[in-house]
C-alpha cells in the first residue's frame, strides 16, 4: 500500500522513488477503525488527514439531526479549516464510514520538512490543487443539478460513493428525503 | 499596484529585497472592462488571477439561467484548477466591475521558484488558504438559508450590497429577485 502511495507520489511529483521511500518513513502513518470520530464539533483540531484508503463522512448535528456535508476518500484530505486557520472550533463531525488508513499532518510542524525536502511543498502544493479542482467540481455539480441530475452525477463521477455510504447519509448529502432517493434511483433502474 | 502585490505577498512571508525585486517586476498585470470573461465553463484554462482593483463574479449556466455562488474582490485569488489532470473550468468567471487583475500561471510560476524556492513556499499556503477559504464559502452556502446568505454577504462584504446588481444578488443567495426585497425590508425593520 505504501508502494501505491510512492508511484502516485512519482507520478505527481519530481521526487524520486528513493526520495519518497525516505519522506514516507518521517511520515505519520495512523488506522482508524470505522465508526472512528476523527474530530468533534465544538473542538479545536489542529491536525489534518491525508486519506491513503478509507472514507470519512463530515456532518453537522442540530436538534438531532444529522446532515451530511461531505465525503472524503483517497487522496482527498480532512481538516477542520476553522480550527487550523484561526484555532477555532470544528462545526462539523468527521467521522469514518469504513478502516482509515491515513498520514496525520501537523501544519505547525511541515515547516522542518519542507526544508528538508524543497520538492515535498511542491508535491504538497499539487495535492491542495487536485483536491480543490475536484472540490470545484463538486460543488458546481450541486449548484447546477436537480436532484436527480445530483445523483447521476454521483453516479458519474464517484460511483463508489454509491456503494460505500448508507443511502439515509446519501439523501442527507444530496438535500432529499430517503424516500425520494429511493424514486430517483427505481426511475434511473427502469431507463 | 506593484507596491500593492509585494505587499500582500509580505503578509504572508517577510520578504528579501531579491524576492520582493522579483515579484514587482515578474507580475503580469492587466486590466479588464466590465463584462469581461475571464473563463468560460468548460474552457481549459491555465491562468490564476488576483484581484487588485474590481469585482470578479463566479457563476453557472442553469437552463439558460446564471446561477452565482461566488463573488471575489480585492486581495482575494480566482483559481481556475487544471494544471493537472487538464480539467475543464467549472464555472463562468466574469467582471462585474472594471478590474485589474494580476495572472498567473503553472509554467511561468515554476520558473520563478526554481531561483527563488521561498516563494514556493509562500505559492503553497496561498494555495492552501484560498482553499480552505473556499470550502468554507461551501459549507456555508450549504448549510444557510436565504437570509443568513444574504446577512453573511452584508457582514463580510459589505460594499458588494452596493456593487452587483439586484437580480444577481438574488441568484447568489437563492431567490427571486421580489423575495431579495422582501428579505431585505425585514432585515431594516429589526432593531
Amino acid at each position: 500500500m505504501r508502494q501505491k502511495l510512492i508511484n502516485y507520489f512519482a507520478e505527481i511529483s519530481s521526487l524520486s522513488h528513493d526520495e519518497l521511500a525516505e519522506v514516507m518513513e518521517q511520515l505519520d502513518f495512523k488506522s482508524f477503525e470505522k465508526g472512528a470520530v476523527l474530530i468533534h464539533e465544538g473542538q479545536v483540531h489542529n491536525k489534518c488527514y491525508y486519506i491513503i484508503e478509507g472514507l470519512v463522512r463530515q456532518y453537522s448535528l442540530e436538534d438531532g439531526v444529522e446532515k451530511s456535508v461531505g465525503f472524503f476518500a483517497e487522496y482527498q484530505t480532512v481538516m477542520s479549516i476553522p480550527s487550523i486557520t484561526e484555532q477555532k472550533p470544528s462545526k462539523y463531525y468527521f467521522v469514518c464510514l469504513e478502516p482509515v488508513t491515513c498520514i496525520v499532518g501537523d501544519p505547525t510542524e511541515e515547516q522542518e520538512m519542507y526544508a528538508k525536502y524543497p520538492k515535498l511543498e511542491t508535491l504538497t502544493r499539487s495535492m491542495i490543487e487536485q483536491d480543490f479542482g475536484q472540490t470545484q467540481e463538486d460543488f458546481a455539480n450541486f449548484v447546477t443539478s436537480s436532484p436527480e441530475k445530483r445523483y447521476l452525477n454521483l453516479l458519474q463521477n464517484r460511483p463508489d460513493l454509491l456503494q460505500r455510504v448508507p443511502q439515509h447519509q446519501l439523501a442527507s448529502y444530496l438535500g432529499i428525503t430517503p424516500e425520494s432517493l429511493s424514486r430517483i434511483r427505481k426511475r434511473i433502474a427502469k431507463k | 499596484m506593484r507596491e500593492k502585490i509585494v505587499k500582500y505577498f509580505s503578509k504572508i512571508t517577510p520578504l528579501s529585497a531579491e524576492e520582493a525585486t522579483v515579484i514587482k517586476h515578474s507580475a503580469v498585470i492587466k486590466n479588464y472592462a466590465k463584462g469581461a470573461v475571464l473563463v468560460q465553463e468548460g474552457q481549459f484554462s491555465k491562468e490564476t488571477f488576483f484581484v487588485l482593483q474590481g469585482l470578479v463574479r463566479q457563476y453557472n449556466l442553469v437552463d439558460g439561467e446564471e446561477k452565482t455562488t461566488a463573488f471575489f474582490t480585492e486581495e482575494q485569488w480566482v483559481i481556475a484548477l487544471n494544471n493537472l489532470g487538464d480539467k475543464p473550468s467549472a464555472y463562468y468567471w466574469v467582471c462585474e466591475e472594471d478590474s485589474v487583475l494580476m495572472l498567473g500561471n503553472d509554467d511561468s510560476a515554476q520558473k520563478i521558484f526554481s531561483q527563488f524556492p521561498r516563494l514556493e513556499s509562500i505559492a503553497r499556503k496561498i494555495v492552501e488558504n484560498t482553499f480552505a477559504e473556499y470550502q468554507q464559502t461551501i459549507l456555508n452556502y450549504l448549510a444557510d438559508s436565504p437570509e443568513q446568505r444574504y446577512v453573511r454577504l452584508l457582514k463580510s462584504h459589505p460594499d458588494l450590497i452596493q456593487r452587483i446588481p439586484q437580480y444577481q444578488l438574488a441568484s447568489y443567495i437563492g431567490v427571486k429577485p421580489e423575495s431579495l426585497s422582501r428579505i431585505r425590508k425585514r432585515l431594516m425593520k429589526k432593531p
